[in-house]
């Protein structure tokens, strides 16, 4: 066998027919939804309880957070929801209602301190946020279940609307009540501070009227793909992660884009495109930084002279500099000169000498003068990718491919 | 939504996936390396590709578009699977001894190309089966270039002690 190309040849010219890769095709296609492994037994629960909930007869509009820029890879936007005029629709994580269209949407913090009449999502807010300002409205929702706490403190269901809604009600201290709602049969808790009358009538109607078949794409937050996988599967939502590079590893802790973005209404089934935040792992803070190890050795001290030949490469977990043979696998710990240093750069990782000038960027062949020595007699490896092997470099690199 | 697409959608839909059919299906082999994996892989590209088709036909070129789900659906796969399934292909029937050499080569390169990580396998098979460039690599894996450069560089090297490939850089 000779290369690359040929091998891979030879593998396709085994492959499948196209008559057998389509077989089922095209049923299979329309009539069923692709296979989630971990899809978790108690969606289908959620999503009919999430189905139940609201509906708003009315004109369709816009929503404050889809705000994230189309690529050419997005799939189709989905339906949006229909609300009658004047509100607009906002949720997440399978919960959702309709609010004023002027009304702010507050995605952390304290939403009872906003400056405006606001809607949010922020289940963790009772007991750690001041007292509401005076003359605003906030709503704040979340999944019942979530908390389900408030219900010891309520009282029994009435009717309401066509829904069996329990409600507690305190006084906020400046002159507003507090009320607490609960619906069991949407998995909502509505907490809504007021000094309007008909507000919590105006929600509770449009939590009624929502139509079969709705969810809302959750609120965004850190956490692994699988995390944040799950969690729009929890809602009911299929997700397509096409445009997340396969540079995260499952165990990077990220903040991801999604489209359509959180806080939209969909159809329970809908797409949801898993998206890299636009400026990368560079710009989120999540990338674990470059390393290397430094040893003593300085320019003009005596130095080995052996000459090796590889590829910087970085550790795709410790993300630590090594080289790696250009000819027969495998690569090589490294020792670089004292004062060196390691950076992430829009060309990827690279190394730096000690006045701060780039040696080289990993994929880069390289041919530098030194040694190599056992791990054993080495105490200046801080980070190391196991290879068994440490070369220091003591001399001057050259870039030669 | 797509799913939701008339008569003329559907067929021009099927139309594409019949035409594109033995592509697909070569493609996702090499990336998957087993036959059931193929099938799969290509099932589930088609149900994506369905759901955006509006956008697939508005692409510059669809079948770079239905490249470029393929590579990522399967990486996706992969991830979800993080235990490792063992798929083992049954061999055809062989004939005489030029056969069992033949299958047992097979064998040999299928185990190096499997021993590679997913991202590795994805870019060689990207810049060696299907001829893409590194920037073309780093847009469909939405990398660094210099990612895929070195991902090519620890696949090559994993080929070479494997012993499956013999000759230089194959670039």
């Amino acid at each position: 066998m000779s290369d690359v190309r040929e091998l891979l040849q030879r593998l396709a010219d085994e492959a499948p027919s196209g008559d057998e890769v389509l077989r089922g095709f095209p049923e299979n296609v329309y009539g069923t939804k692709p296979q989630r492994p971990r899809r978790r037994t108690w969606l289908p629960v959620l999503a009919a309880a999430a189905a139940g909930v609201l509906v708003i007869a009315g004109v369709v509009l816009s929503m404050s957070w889809s705000d994230s820029a189309r690529v050419s890879s997005d799939p189709p936007a989905a339906q949006q929801l229909v609300v009658p005029g004047g509100m607009r629709p906002v949720g997440s994580d399978g919960v959702y209602l309709a609010v004023p269209t002027d009304w702010a949407t507050i995605s952390g913090g304290c939403p009872h301190t906003a400056q405006a009449d606001s809607v949010s999502f922020f289940p963790a807010s009772r007991g750690s946020c001041p007292e509401s300002m005076p003359s605003r409205t906030t709503v704040t929702f979340s999944r019942l279940s979530m908390d389900n706490g408030w219900l010891s403190q309520m009282e029994p269901a009435v009717e309401q609307g066509g829904l069996s809604v329990r409600r507690t009600t305190w006084d906020a201290g400046t002159g507003d009540t507090v009320s607490a709602l609960a619906v069991e049969s949407a998995d909502l808790l509505l907490v809504v501070v007021s000094p309007h009358e008909g507000v919590r009538e105006q929600i509770l109607d449009s939590v009624a009227a929502i139509p079969e078949g709705w969810t809302a794409v959750p609120t965004n937050s850190v956490g692994t793909l699988e995390d944040v996988t799950s969690r729009l599967e929890a809602a009911g939502l299929e997700v397509i992660d096409e445009a997340v590079p396969p540079e995260w590893s499952p165990d990077v802790r990220a903040a991801f884009a999604y489209f359509p973005s959180p806080g939209n209404v969909l159809e329970v089934g809908s797409t949801v495109t898993i998206r890299e935040p636009p400026g990368g792992c560079v710009d989120t803070g999540f990338c674990p930084p470059p390393q290397l190890n430094v040893g003593h050795w300085a320019p003009g001290d005596a130095g080995m002279q052996a000459l090796m030949t590889g590829v910087l490469a970085f550790d795709e977990t410790s993300n630590c500099a090594y080289i790696a043979r250009s000819e027969g696998g495998g690569g090589y710990d490294v020792v670089w000169p004292k004062g060196w240093s390691a950076i992430e750069s829009a060309d990827g990782p690279q190394v730096l000498d000690r006045d701060g000038n780039v040696v080289a960027t990993a994929g880069q062949e390289i041919r530098a003068p030194g040694g190599s020595i056992g791990p054993a007699r080495s105490s200046d490896l801080t980070c190391s990718v196991g290879t068994g092997e440490v070369f220091h470099v003591q001399g001057e690199v050259a870039v030669t491919g | 939504m797509g799913t939701s697409g008339g008569a003329q959608e559907r067929a021009a839909f099927e139309e594409f996936a019949h035409a594109q059919a033995g592509r697909f299906a070569r493609l996702a082999y090499v990336l998957t390396g087993h036959r059931e994996a193929t099938r799969d892989l290509v099932q589930e590209t088609l149900v994506a590709l369905w759901r955006a088709w509006p956008r697939v036909c508005a692409a510059d070129n669809p079948g770079a578009y239905a490249r470029r789900v393929m590579v990522n659906t399967h990486l996706m796969q992969v991830r979800r699977h993080r235990v490792e399934e063992v798929l083992v292909d049954a061999p055809e029937a062989s004939a005489g001894d030029d056969h069992a050499a033949r299958h047992a080569e097979s064998d040999a390169m299928r185990q190096a190309l499997d021993r590679l990580s997913p991202r590795q396998r994805t870019v060689l098979v990207l810049r060696f089966y299907e001829g893409l460039g590194d920037a073309e690599i780093a847009s469909v894996l939405r990398c660094r270039q210099s990612s895929v450069r070195s991902l090519a560089t620890r696949g090559i090297a994993a080929l070479r002690t494997s012993g499956p490939i013999t000759t230089g850089r194959s670039t």
